[in-house]
């Protein structure tokens, strides 16, 4: 895979659900502190219970997360990794594995909250498009018919 | 290049006159068949129930017969209501229409073996008719469009209406005398069954097509129930009092009318019924060219409200004829003028007062108000008359002196009622405020007080921070001794809330914990808190405790005392000055935090040229913290020389805030210089985009107009910061703050911005397929957003700020029913000027009248897609010019290919990135996919 610019990189990052919010000049701005990077198979991105530190955006392979050892789900393209330890300061819960051959966007937590200081728009709507979530999640739980027993199909999706 | 409009197809030409849009046609052309079916049934059925009984009574019997009219209205409404709630609108019509089609077999049965009495019934039952009959259509009409919809399209149904009238009279006119009066009952009849016909086919679809036009979800009715909603709304009450005497002055002179042709034609039934149809007929074509060629466009030029006034002011010319020539000529123009105007004009903007009423209100009342306010209205009529030809003796003519009594009044009434007509429209975008301050004062007050006491005992010590912020809206149920072991809290963070807390709600008996908390705690701010609870709680001029504190052997806090202290009195503790200074120079050769209390102390000294000195001093530290302070003293000492120093501090995200803070305590005299640097396009970005809340928070007239006269900034997050900074400074204006020619020049010259925008974003392809296509569509779309929050930000300068911004939020909310009534309201309240171009930017951007708007308005001509790049490449906006850049290589648009080149050696190291990508794909042939 060619190293992407940063105009592309803005381009795919516009797929990445937590930057949905974003604009597109917004997103260009995070592009340019997303360093390209290529992991070979076998690789291991982070460990559980290691401090945070970046987060991972897919560009092309596949990431094996797991727990205790025990493999939890896959990530593809355009699916991000570390979405959880990169904002609530706790260690990571899970481990990532490199599956196959694989590129991401790798963006620092520090140049992200530095970017967040120098630009309060980008934090305020990357704060509608998590309540906009929040609200239809209410809104859907709300909707939802009240049932005491658990539905087999209300599994909660695993978390990343 | 540019391309010419395209020449419109006569149905297209047709389509634009009535400005009837896609989806629209069906329920407009069923309405005005429904409507003129409808009124033809009435027209014909008056005629002949007019003639019947004026040729077998006096006209002195009508005002008897006018009062069973408005007794049975009465009966018939009350129970149209209940089935209104039980069957939905829609199916209520076209059962009850059948209903009255059967009526009208059984009339004429009766008719055919000339029982006596029945003329009088036909015309107090057609009475009822003629008022059921238009106010079921127009409910249908109210429920089916909304504000802007209802705008354009009433006036087509209401032609409808009046094609009916001139169908209905022609009928009467030249059947009547031919197949006899009674035999026209049968012609209604077939017209009611068409009508009832269409209300069946506009049940369903149409009318849950709007949100909030279910009548499933519209709460119950009754007459008492509306009568409540009227007496609550004042504007209810203004539309209430109109319809009274519009009818009021209607029936009288109707009277009149009916008076002077019983005079004319006797006892001569067929020549009254052809009398008759001719009037109606004749009345109903000229009231259809006026509707078809006036109606919209008054429309459209003076408002609903100011249309109300045409009506009573014919009446009243008309009613003064008859008042010195009783004639039948006298009579033709006043009845006819009344005609004329109540079913066009008057009815057009009375049915577009209701619509900014919410619909579950308005099917409420507009039955109420249609049928049992007329009605009373007839009923009052009725009285009046009895009294003048009964007892007063009046002739036809004198009566006008009631009518003209009753007209007078109507004429202030509308007046009134077109001030109120915009404030109802402001009050249905006006948001609800909520008071978070209020709410969290409540939940502290409430049972959530014992959940805070067990949170406050937490380990996890966020959530006692947390817990104790709770505290600042209410302590009830937190004991004493609780709040003191949080002021010697082991967190610095917790024992600061603690100490806020114990401060701003003043809660007595802490002196002793406060003194533990002053020793604990280093910070200034903290302190000084502290220092003025504890004056708080001393006698008045005895701050023993606080002189105490001065000989503590912690130099900080004797020194923070000090100051204190000086700060209260300087003449008396001015011996503390010198004592504080030298602690100041002393702490500059010491550790970081020793150096941060003495930053921040200077700034509560007396001003002093050596205090300045030690200031100049901090702000240049090397660490930010101690800077921080510093800047937080320059608020009280404004060292002059220190202003480029601290504006490149802007820079800096750590200092940012408190440089701001700095920079405005200086106060317009730093205005010059801000101002030289952001117009500077040179100057550092980061630095030029804090300066316009800089200007914000200086505020006043001189900092307004730098703010108007740098708007013609190339880069659009400085002019954001700009038009935020103006939309700051406008939420505390006085009126004549910002000039209004001049701002509108602004809102013009954004506007054209705007349209160009929307032109460009639909020359370029939606093709899926197209990756940077679609992005550069996505930017484009972004950017004309923003110019519509602009535009709005500057209308907000020189109109009423919180009206303008919650049409702007109603408008952008995605609800059509908000939308249309903001656009209404706007539509009130913008001047001439502006008002086309605003409303005509608040189009569906897909459609084609966006085309049309930019270029009547602006003469923006639509474009080729490459056209629309190499527009694109040539703008100011490097986020703009690199989608272009983006785009153009991947559509392979080598006509381009110079252009692009060019843009590579950009400065912007984004916009040079991409165009050198550009220009490598366009040279190889590779459209990067």
């Amino acid at each position: 895979m060619e190293t992407l610019t940063t105009f592309e990189r803005a381009i795919r990052l516009q797929k990445v659900d937590l930057f949905s919010g974003l604009a597109t000049d917004q997103l260009a701005l995070v592009a340019s502190i997303a360093g390209q990077i290529e992991c070979k198979t076998g690789a291991a991105l982070f460990e559980e219970n290691h401090p945070p530190g970046s987060l991972y955006v897919l560009l092309e392979g596949r990431v094996e997360m797991s727990r205790e050892g025990k493999a939890m789900f896959t990530v593809g393209p355009d699916e991000t990794i570390g979405n959880w330890a990169f904002f609530d300061d706790q260690p990571s819960v899970v481990s990532a594995k490199v599956l196959e051959d694989t590129w991401l966007l790798r963006i620092d937590r520090e140049d992200f909250f530095d970017l967040l200081t120098d630009h309060a728009e980008i934090t305020r709507n990357l704060f509608q498009a998590l309540f906009k979530r929040v609200r239809s999640l209410l809104t859907a739980g709300l909707e939802r018919p009240q049932s005491t027993e658990p539905s087999p199909t209300e599994n909660p999706p695993p978390s990343r | 290049m540019p391309t010419s409009p395209p020449v419109l197809h006569p149905r297209q030409r047709l389509r634009r006159y009535f400005d009837i849009r896609e989806g629209e046609w069906r329920p407009t052309l069923l309405l005005a068949a429904q409507l003129m079916m409808g009124i033809a049934a009435v027209i014909c059925l008056k005629a002949t129930s007019d003639s019947l009984f004026l040729s077998k009574f006096p006209a002195s019997r009508l005002p008897w017969v006018d009062l069973a009219v408005t007794g049975l209205v009465g009966l018939v409404v009350g129970v149209y209501l209940r089935l209104s709630n039980r069957l939905g609108q829609g199916r209520l019509v076209s059962l009850s229409q059948v209903f009255l089609a059967a009526n009208l077999l059984l009339f004429w049965l009766l008719m055919r073996w000339e029982l006596p009495g029945v003329p009088a019934l036909v015309y107090i039952w057609v009475g009822v008719f003629a008022v059921l009959v238009p106010s079921q259509v127009w409910t249908l009409a109210g429920l089916v469009f909304d504000t802007r919809q209802a705008k354009r399209v009433f006036s087509l149904i209401g032609s409808g209406g009046l094609v009916g009238a001139a169908l209905g009279g022609q009928l009467a006119s030249i059947a009547g005398p031919r197949i006899g009066a009674e035999s026209l009952l049968l012609v209604a009849m077939a017209l009611v069954l068409g009508c009832a016909a269409i209300a069946f086919c506009l049940d369903s679809p149409c009318l849950l097509a709007r949100p909030g036009a279910d009548p499933s979800k519209e709460s119950k009715a009754s007459l008492g129930e509306s009568f409540r909603q009227v007496r609550e709304s004042r504007y209810l009450t203004v539309i209430t009092a109109a319809i009274f005497l519009s009818t009021l002055a209607g029936t009288l002179v109707k009277y009149q009318f009916k008076a002077v042709v019983k005079l004319q034609y006797l006892d001569d039934a067929s020549g009254m019924v052809s009398f008759f149809g001719d009037f109606y007929g004749y009345v109903a074509v000229f009231s259809f060219l006026f509707h078809t060629l006036l109606s919209a466009r008054l429309l459209r030029w003076i408002g609903p409200g100011s249309a109300l006034l045409i009506l009573p002011c014919s009446l009243l010319m008309g009613s003064g004829v008859l008042l010195f020539s009783a004639t039948l000529w006298a009579a033709v123009l006043a009845r006819g003028s009344d005609q004329a105007f109540r079913h066009s004009v008057d009815r057009a903007s009375l049915e577009l007062l209701y619509v900014p009423i919410s619909a579950a209100v308005r099917t409420r009342v507009k039955g109420f108000l249609d049928m049992v306010v007329s009605r009373s209205a007839d009923a009052m009529a009725s009285i009046l008359l009895l009294a003048a030809v009964g007892v007063l003796r009046f002739d036809v003519g004198q009566i006008s002196w009631v009518a003209l009594s009753v007209i007078g009044i109507w004429v202030v009434v509308a007046m009134q009622l077109r001030r109120e007509y915009v404030q109802t429209l402001r009050n249905s975008i006006e948001r609800k405020e909520v008071n978070p301050e209020a709410l969290l004062r409540d939940l502290a007050r409430s049972e959530a007080g014992s959940l805070l006491q067990g949170t406050l005992q937490s380990s996890d010590l966020k959530s006692v921070e947390h817990a104790v912020g709770w505290l600042r809206f209410g302590a009830a149920g937190v004991e004493h001794a609780q709040i003191a072991a949080l002021l010697a809290h082991e967190s610095g963070a917790i024992r600061v809330k603690a100490m806020q807390v114990v401060a701003t709600r003043d809660l007595p008996g802490y002196r002793d914990e406060v003194l533990r908390f002053l020793a604990l705690e280093p910070g200034v701010e903290a302190r000084w808190q502290g220092l003025r609870y504890l004056e708080g709680e001393a006698d008045p001029g005895h701050l023993g405790v606080i002189e105490a504190l001065t000989k503590s052997n912690d130099r900080d806090l004797a020194a923070a005392a000090s100051a204190f202290l000086l700060n209260r009195d300087p003449a008396k503790y001015s011996s503390s000055e010198a004592a504080l200074l030298a602690f100041v120079d002393s702490a500059r050769s010491g550790d970081i935090p020793a150096r941060q209390t003495a930053a921040r102390l200077i700034g509560f000294l007396p001003s002093s040229e050596a205090g300045t000195l030690l200031l100049e001093g901090f702000l240049r530290d090397e660490s930010f913290p101690v800077v921080e302070a510093a800047l937080s003293s320059v608020a009280a000492l404004k060292p002059k020389r220190e202003v480029t120093l601290i504006r490149g501090m802007l820079r800096d995200r750590n200092l940012r805030a408190a440089a701001r803070k700095a920079l405005a305590a200086y106060g317009e005299s730093v205005l010059p210089q801000l101002h030289a640097e952001l117009a500077d396009a040179s100057a550092e970005p980061a630095v030029r985009r804090q300066i316009p809340r800089v200007l914000a928070d200086i505020g006043g007239q001189r900092a307004a107009e730098l703010l108007l006269a740098s708007l013609d900034e190339t880069d659009h997050i400085v002019r954001h910061q700009i038009l935020r900074a103006l939309s700051r400074i406008g939420k505390h204006r006085s009126s004549d703050l910002f000039q209004r020619a001049g701002v509108e020049d602004l809102i013009v010259q954004e506007l054209r911005r705007y349209f160009t925008e929307v032109i460009l974003l639909r020359a370029v392809s939606d093709t899926s397929s197209r990756v940077g296509a679609l992005f550069l569509r996505r930017a484009l779309d972004e950017r004309i957003r923003l110019r519509l929050d602009w535009i709005f930000r500057l209308l907000a300068l020189i109109y009423p700020r919180r009206e303008m911004l919650d049409a702007y939020h109603w408008i952008v909310s995605g609800r059509a029913d908000l939308r249309s009534n903001a656009i209404e309201f706007l539509d009130r309240r913008l001047e001439p000027r502006l008002r086309l171009m605003v409303l005509s930017a608040l189009e569906d951007r897909e459609s084609e009248r966006v085309f049309e708007a930019a270029g009547e308005l602006f003469g923006i001509s639509r474009m080729a897609e490459t056209a629309a790049l190499e527009n694109l490449l040539s703008t100011s906006d490097p986020w703009l010019q690199s989608c272009a850049c983006f785009a153009a290589a991947e559509g392979g648009r080598t006509r381009l290919r110079a252009a692009i080149a060019t843009l590579a050696g950009s400065s912007d190291p984004l916009l040079a990135e991409t165009a050198s990508l550009a220009s490598r794909r366009l040279a190889s042939g590779s459209n990067g996919s």
